[in-house]
């Protein structure tokens, strides 16, 4: 009998039915690679400010909220970015040690939606590259 | 069948996309994770050498999702498997052994504790500020052909003023003419190594002896002649009885200490080790500050 049998129904309505999920979620999948992209090259300009501040000699660590400068920011969308130098806190730092807290953060947005990567760490006086 | 190649061709492309997107989103997670861990990190070494820190198992420090555990030994280190450790009753301190030395670079051991405050007054605080035994066990070298001589200078308070003694050794089996003391070597195993050379200063059954005098401070040592780096190593002379209640007299002071921080973000650890010597003069003032002489231009 010509025609088609009822499984090779099946299996056309369940190809086609994959194929079309997947050709729909790819806008998406187009999205999060970006937003990979986004988020890694946020991290390497978090990390390098991270470096540079740990380069500066510890007097001239100032508290301070400043933008950050990195000619990469320009390939993030509606990026800015700010580290933040502040005395250790007291109930960290228990003895009055000379150390900075370092925050630096990085933002931008991906499809309207506010993304960021924030790194913390600690600068010591005589401590590491100083 | 076009209709399935053009099904099939479709099917692969939509999975690979949807699965380099995937990849992609956990791999950037996962590294964000790893440099908030690596920061969080540096930020528990940077607060341990401040110097202000002595503890174990401390927790300092904590964000978000990031925290700092911080180990800090404030003793020669143990090396695992063994027994002779410092302070530790019926066996003698287990050497404390150099990373090998190249020609002429100098190595230095503490004798007594540098960050002592009332030296060179031996007596106070919590352990054995000065060792102040009768003997102490120098090792070096481990090469029977490429034979390293050894430039020891020992610096101690003679009850007036800082000193130093120096002795130039070298191996009998090299017949130098050198004109320096000559010594028997046999070899010596060690942890780490298995040494060439060793002799014991303050006994007197050598030769002419090695006088070991009291207020050791520290000493130094420089490997002569090698053309290959080599070990050096130095151990307290005397053994801790079974039966004493404190050995911190039998022990040699802390030599460095070694910091241990882990930062945590997530699942993500890492984890720095820092290994930080006490202080340690430049190799020329050997020839300038220590010099048993005046010194002249």
């Amino acid at each position: 009998m010509k025609g088609f049998s009822l499984i090779e129904m099946l299996l056309v309505v369940v190809t086609v039915s994959t194929i079309v999920f997947l050709l729909a979620s790819l806008p998406n999948a187009f999205l999060l690679m970006t937003k990979s992209k986004h988020l890694s090259l946020a991290r390497e300009i978090a990390s390098k400010q991270i470096e540079d501040i740990r380069a500066t000699a510890f007097v001239n660590l100032i508290n301070d909220t400043t933008e950050i400068s990195d000619i990469r920011l320009n390939q993030l969308p509606d990026a800015a970015g700010a580290k933040i130098i502040a005395d250790c806190e007291a109930a960290v730092c228990t003895n009055e040690e000379n150390i900075k807290q370092v925050t630096v953060t990085v933002s931008w947005k991906d499809n309207n939606q506010l993304q960021s990567v924030s790194l913390n760490t600690f600068v010591g006086e005589g401590g590491i590259n100083q | 069948m076009l209709l399935i190649v053009i099904m099939t061709v479709a099917l692969a492309i939509g999975l690979s996309v949807v699965q380099k997107s995937l990849v992609d989103v956990s791999t950037a997670s996962k590294v964000e994770q790893s440099s908030r861990a690596f920061s969080a990190a540096e930020a528990g070494i940077e607060k341990a050498l401040t110097g202000t820190v002595n503890c174990t198992d401390c927790q300092y420090f904590s964000d978000t999702s990031s925290t700092i555990k911080q180990i800090n030994t404030n003793s020669i280190p143990c090396v695992p498997g063994t027994t002779g450790c410092a302070q530790e009753a019926g066996v003698r301190q287990v050497a404390f052994e150099y990373p090998p030395l190249a020609k002429e670079e100098v190595a230095q051991v503490w004798l007594a504790d540098p960050t002592a405050t009332n030296l060179p007054v031996c007596t106070g605080g919590t352990y054995n500020i000065c060792y102040t035994q009768s003997r102490l066990d120098v090792y070096w070298g481990n090469s029977s052909i490429d034979k390293a001589a050894i430039e020891l200078t020992l610096v101690y308070y003679d009850g007036v003023k800082y000193t130093s003694r120096k002795w130039y050794l070298d191996q009998t089996t090299r017949d130098p003419v050198n004109g320096f003391r000559q010594v028997s070597c046999s070899s010596t195993t060690l942890i780490s190594y298995i040494y060439q050379c060793k002799v014991t200063l303050g006994d007197n059954s050598y030769a002419g002896g090695f006088p070991l005098p009291t207020g050791l401070m520290l000493i130094r040592a420089r490997l002569l002649y090698n053309n290959t780096s080599q070990p050096f190593a130095v151990q307290a002379g005397v053994a801790c009885p079974a039966a004493a209640g404190s050995c911190t007299a039998y022990s040699l002071p802390p030599q460095a200490r070694m910091i241990t921080s882990t930062g945590t973000s997530g699942e993500t650890q890492r984890k720095i080790q820092v290994f930080q010597e006490y202080k340690v003069a430049p190799p020329y003032f050997d020839y300038a500050i220590f010099s048993a002489g005046e010194i002249k231009k």
